[in-house]
């Protein structure tokens, strides 16, 4: 039976069009992906299913809703139907909720809204609704304010919410985009759970086509406000005709080349070397707020005796979640953050114990790459000059020529032109300020660079060609990595050795090949089954297509 | 690869942000405003139609005129020329006094957000403290030691902008200290002075620019408010402060005595807060909605 | 919420001893001599010392600082030079116009401004809001004083609906003693009220772009159910930090509107007391409103923790 059917739905805000003949339809307890990268238009189009859209929005076409086109409906209709027979659940867990108001009173105000029942009722429901998604212990209870609770705990009140009436149709709109993956991991399956009890439809909203591939029953790949393909799950994978939507899929999946062969730190090339970056027992603590005035403060250790080597061209990926201490980590490593224990050395030199001058030609052997192309650059610095900031580092010892030749170069070694030096950085796209920020890491010639996330802010097809890049780069000029990722896959794909970071502790350290495959510590069991997988998705899929599992 | 389309060059871009102003009527209006009164202080300098300091008991409380342009006060002195004065003067003491704000509290907001800890903690628990002194207050003791006089209004009003210059530039600062652009320039094995300089600073000028012209236009009104109350600047030289003060005595006989320096005050506050909303108004929208917090008014 | 207002306590005490050490040293240490300073410099020299033997001034400062403190927290501020009357006293009637005027002028500020700034955030850029926007631009070029003087020209002057100044006292009936308060209390709130005006108003508008209130829409709530439920509480923590702040803005406008309506406040009271270089009473006015603005803040500061339940100790499971 067809619960929801879009026909011919166009959008235009302020006069420019935003959505174009969009048309899906979505049967009772049915789950429709939608994909596609940043402003192709998808969560406008969940937001035209709700009628939440910004001012000056003008729809045409029809969204059919259990028998009543929703566009044109008055507006006290329509709050009769959100909340009720369609629910919404959004990406930002941190933000969605007011914060002065307990969860419970959040999702007591839905069932209030739309139920006649007492207050207490009310109150009842709340708590089982609560327990349903799983904040039923007392370190949840209904009583907390959203700021008590973690981002996972936060994304399961908003649930709570979305499904208190039990409605016939749910959007989820990158429901675990925020969170780390072993919530996301739980979060998909507490979902699906709750679709198959409520016998709700889903429409799940996701830049990842793995989270939609183990997930949906159709999906649909949208490009600038239109649906470039649509079909069934997982059928339509191996049948995928618009360039685009094989562009996304062959990006989902890419690794790049490895032209020279992986660099173990077992291998025998490097028992005569010195590591470039080596980092001995390092422990780097934080003072907490005190819990009353006055009283000593408590120490959390947010780096716990870590042990790190990296040779000379090799890459090294470090993997875990946010607050494990990887940043940190980073930062110590990078010598401004001092450690209470341990040594760093890069290279020859501890930079926390080198003189001025050593320290100068330290800083020289290791830069960083960071996650946000915005934040890299002083939007009011030329890209030459933010460029040529490390050269600092030479103090005066560089003339005019040989400077401008050094930025020539980096501009050149990351595929941008020597005209874009006179450029300021908000003329150029995300994916080119990541290059940018690798030209900047390389014109002190360095021998190790960090990566801190630095494609976790881009859209998967320009994702596969910095990892190209990174990729190449390392081979030509046999530079060493620390990459530092949140997302498996990425590292799984430019890494040759992995270290897995929990709780300020290195659990695992390994080939990567090894830890992907047969990890032996319990943490990182966890986290490679949580982590969302596009190839073992259809593998799964389709052996449950031909042999489905008993229910 | 694809390189985007050139839309701006560089060079143009100052222009860019000159043309946006002239589409902004609030900027334009603003902008003539302010033009007007500082051209009428600075020719007050070399001319004025009649000299405001001369006492002219024959031509006393004339009306307007061709030759009196604004008519003449109880005295016989002539009005425009009074508020010519009024101008500079009032115009010269809250410059000052964002000057002195200005100049001590956005070093001091700028060092506390680059040292954070008690250093930090200490300078804003200063700002706080100084807050609970309003320049009336300030104006007060100082006059109680020092005997009244414009400078003590420049010191009282210059005193409360510091906190309010502290603030925001720590404020701004300490969101730029957080972006990684600046973890580059400290990689880079730049210091805090420097980094401050080269990157803080110029990020954080638009805004200081705006809260200049609001502690501007706020430090006009309090000076107006100290000369009236007779704390501010002492005849003969005119204020506007001290006309209205004069005038309440002559409020049924005259009037307009009352009401034209008022006009001027409020004209030349309206016409730099118009011109602080359209310079916001071309800046970056999300540091928009902290400024509408920041100013505050010092009478 | 209790470890969070002790701290705001032990806050308020560190500058309210901040204060008065500093009152102190300004009134008392940089003139170098105060005798010499109440009596001008053709005084006798007997005389000063007579006056510094009453002042206390041959005492060592540690000492004549305690005895001003101490003698503060019994209520006794000294005796006024000029008046020979207990300054506590001259004070104490002085301030039941001062501070109902300000309390007044704080009431008629609030009431009026923050439905208007609702008004206008809920209609933004309609109208309403353009046109209330426009008032507050003026509102805010406004001197008070002025205002106060043209209210005078129509509603006194030449309505005779209100006297044009002078105060009856609370004895006069109460009725009569706030008609009096009246003009003055709407000459300093409308000035405020404009800022306040726009603060409600930019505070609402950033509180309708927030996600929470898209999320209570989604829920079924209309407009003004949300604006109502979810908006109202959020737009004000803004505006309680600047509601604090107007507090003392009010208090020293007092000090200036007090002229304009010959109102014997407190205001009026210092004026005469630098005249008659009377420095005992000067310093008591000023370390009283100085502690009345620190007090209030320290309130601010605890209606925010009772508004604010991320206050209240960060925990987080």
């Amino acid at each position: 039976m067809t619960l929801l059917q879009l026909t011919n739905l166009s959008l235009s805000i302020a006069g420019k069009p935003i959505l174009k003949d969009i048309s899906f339809s979505l049967d009772a307890g049915q789950c429709l992906g939608l994909v596609g990268e940043s402003g192709s238009g998808k969560s406008l189009t969940a937001l035209s299913i709700m009628q939440l859209l910004p001012n000056r929005s003008s729809l045409v076409g029809s969204i059919d809703l259990v028998g009543d086109d929703l566009v044109g409906l008055s507006e006290q209709a329509l709050c009769r139907r959100r909340g009720n027979v369609m629910g919404m659940i959004f990406q930002e867990p941190m933000t969605a909720l007011n914060p002065l108001k307990t969860i419970g009173a959040q999702v007591e105000e839905c069932i209030r809204l739309h139920a006649s029942v007492t207050r207490h009722e009310a109150e009842e429901l709340a708590i089982k609704q609560l327990q349903r998604v799983g904040l039923d212990t007392s370190r949840t209870s209904p009583d907390r304010f959203p700021h008590q609770l973690s981002g996972g705990q936060r994304q399961r009140a908003i649930i709570a919410m979305a499904i208190a009436m039990q409605p016939s149709l749910v959007i989820a709109d990158e429901p675990t985009t925020a969170l780390d993956v072993t919530s996301q991991a739980e979060i998909l399956a507490l979902l699906k759970e709750l679709m198959l009890e409520d016998r709700s439809a889903l429409i799940l909203i996701s830049h990842d086509l793995a989270v939609v591939a183990d997930m949906a029953d159709k999906i649909a790949i949208m490009k600038d406000g239109a649906i470039v393909e649509a079909g069934p799950l997982p059928a339509l994978f191996n049948e995928l005709n618009h360039p685009y939507s094989k562009g996304l899929f062959a990006a989902s999946t890419h690794k790049p080349t490895r032209k020279k062969p992986p660099l173990f730190s077992d291998a025998p090339s490097l028992e005569q070397q010195k590591p470039i970056l080596d980092a001995k027992k390092i422990v780097r603590s934080y003072p907490l707020p005190r819990s009353f005035p006055y009283l000593e403060r408590s120490v959390t250790r947010a780096v716990d005796e870590v042990d790190l080597t990296i040779y000379q061209g090799q890459s090294v990926g470090l993997v875990g979640e946010s607050g494990c201490g990887k940043s940190t980590l980073a930062r110590t490593l990078l010598g401004l953050e001092k450690p209470q224990d341990g040594t760093v050395r890069i290279g020859r030199h501890d930079p926390y114990a080198a003189g001025k001058e050593d320290l100068l030609n330290v800083r020289k052997d290791i830069q960083i790459v960071f996650q946000d192309p915005n934040g890299s650059f002083n939007p009011r610095h030329k890209i030459g000059q933010s460029i040529a900031e490390p050269l600092h580092l030479y103090r005066n010892s560089l003339s005019r020529s040989e400077r401008d030749a050094r930025i020539l170069a980096s501009l050149e070694q990351v595929g941008l032109d020597a005209s874009d030096a006179e450029k300021y950085p908000h003329e150029f796209s995300g994916g080119q300020r990541q290059r940018l920020a690798l030209a900047r890491a390389l014109i002190t010639k360095p021998k190790i660079i960090i990566a801190d996330e630095p494609v976790s802010a881009l859209d998967v097809s320009i994702r596969a060609q910095i990892l190209d890049l990174f990729a190449d780069l390392r081979d030509r000029l046999n530079l060493a990595y620390l990459f530092i990722s949140h997302d498996l896959s990425v590292v799984r794909a430019i890494t040759d050795e992995v270290m897995v970071m929990y709780r300020g502790k290195i659990v695992e350290r390994g080939r990567t090949e090894d830890i992907f495959s047969a990890p032996q510590n319990a943490y990182t069991q966890t986290l490679m089954n949580a982590a969302p997988n596009l190839m073992d998705a259809i593998d799964k899929r389709q052996r449950e297509q031909k042999d489905p599992p008993a229910k | 690869m694809n390189k985007p389309r050139l839309f701006s060059s560089p060079s143009d871009r100052g222009h860019g942000f000159f043309a946006r102003g002239l589409h902004s009527p609030s900027f334009v209006i603003g902008g003539l405003i302010t033009l007007f009164f500082v051209a009428l202080a600075l020719l007050s300098f070399v001319w004025t139609p009649h000299d405001a300091l001369s006492v002219n008991i024959a031509d006393r409380l004339k009306p307007m005129s061709s030759t009196y342009w604004l008519g003449t006060d109880q005295y016989g002195h002539d009005l425009f020329s009074m508020i010519m004065l009024g101008a500079r003067n009032s115009i010269a003491v809250a410059l000052v006094a964002v000057g002195i704000g200005a100049g001590i509290g956005v070093p001091l907001g700028t060092w506390a957000a680059a040292k954070g800890g008690w250093m930090d903690e200490s300078i804003m628990r200063l700002g706080d403290f100084i807050f609970a002194f309003p320049a009336i207050i300030s104006a007060i003791m100082i006059t109680a030691l020092a005997g009244p006089g414009a400078i003590n209004a420049i010191i009282a009003i210059g005193i409360f902008n510091i906190p309010v210059f502290a603030r925001l530039s720590r404020g701004a600062a300490l969101s730029l200290w957080t972006r990684e652009f600046i973890f580059a320039a400290r990689l880079s094995g730049k210091g805090s002075i420097r980094i401050t300089i080269e990157h803080i600073l110029p990020n954080i000028a638009n805004l200081l620019i705006v809260q200049g012209t609001i502690q501007f236009s706020l430090g006009i009104l309090a000076e107006a408010g100290l000369s009236y109350v007779g704390l501010g600047t002492q005849p003969p030289m005119p204020s506007w402060g001290q006309m209205l003060s004069e005038a309440q005595t002559w409020l049924m006989m005259a009037p307009q005595l009352a009401i034209i320096p008022g006009l001027a005050i409020i004209l030349t506050v309206l016409g730099l807060n118009l011109l602080g909303d359209g310079l916001r108004d071309m800046l970056d929208p999300k540091i928009r909605s902290s400024l509408d917090i920041g100013g505050s008014k010092a009478s | 919420m209790f470890v969070y207002t002790l701290r705001r306590f032990v806050s308020l005490c560190i500058t309210l001893a901040a204060a008065s050490l500093f009152v102190f040293a300004v009134m008392e240490i940089l003139p170098g001599d105060p005798a010499e300073l109440i009596l001008g410099i053709n005084a006798q020299e007997d005389t000063l010392a007579a006056l510094r033997e009453q002042l206390g001034l041959n005492l060592p400062l540690i000492h004549r600082y305690w005895l001003w403190i101490s003698g503060m927290f019994q209520g006794d501020f000294g005796t006024s030079y000029t008046y020979s009357v207990p300054v506590t006293e001259l004070i104490g009637a002085r301030l039941t116009i001062s501070l109902p005027l300000a309390l007044m002028a704080l009431f008629l500020s609030t009431i009026l401004a923050l439905p208007l700034g609702i008004v206008a955030a809920a209609n933004h850029s309609k109208w309403q809001d353009i046109s209330l926007i426009g008032a507050t631009q003026i509102g805010i070029a406004v001197p008070n004083f002025w205002f106060a003087m043209l209210l005078v020209l129509v509603f006194a002057v030449t309505l005779h609906w209100f006297p044009s100044g002078g105060f009856p006292g609370w004895d006069a009936g109460f009725w009569q003693a706030l008609k009096a308060l009246l003009l003055p209390a709407i000459a300093l709130a409308l000035p405020q009220a404009s800022i306040l005006v726009r603060i409600m108003r930019s505070s609402m508008l950033d509180v309708l772009h927030e996600d929470y209130m898209r999320t209570a829409r989604a829920k079924g709530l209309n407009l003004r159910q949300t604006l109502a439920r979810h908006g109202l509480r959020n737009a004000l923590i803004p505006v309680v930090t600047i509601l604090g702040l107007q507090f003392s803005f009010l208090l020293a406008g007092t000090v200036i509107i007090e002229n304009v309506f010959s109102l014997p406040g407190v205001g009026r009271l210092v004026f005469q007391a630098i005249n008659q270089r009377d420095l005992i009473t000067v310093k008591a006015v000023i370390i009283l409103l100085v502690a009345t603005v620190i007090t209030v803040n320290f309130l601010v500061d605890v209606a925010y923790g009772l508004i604010d339940p991320r206050l209240h100790g960060k925990r987080s499971a």
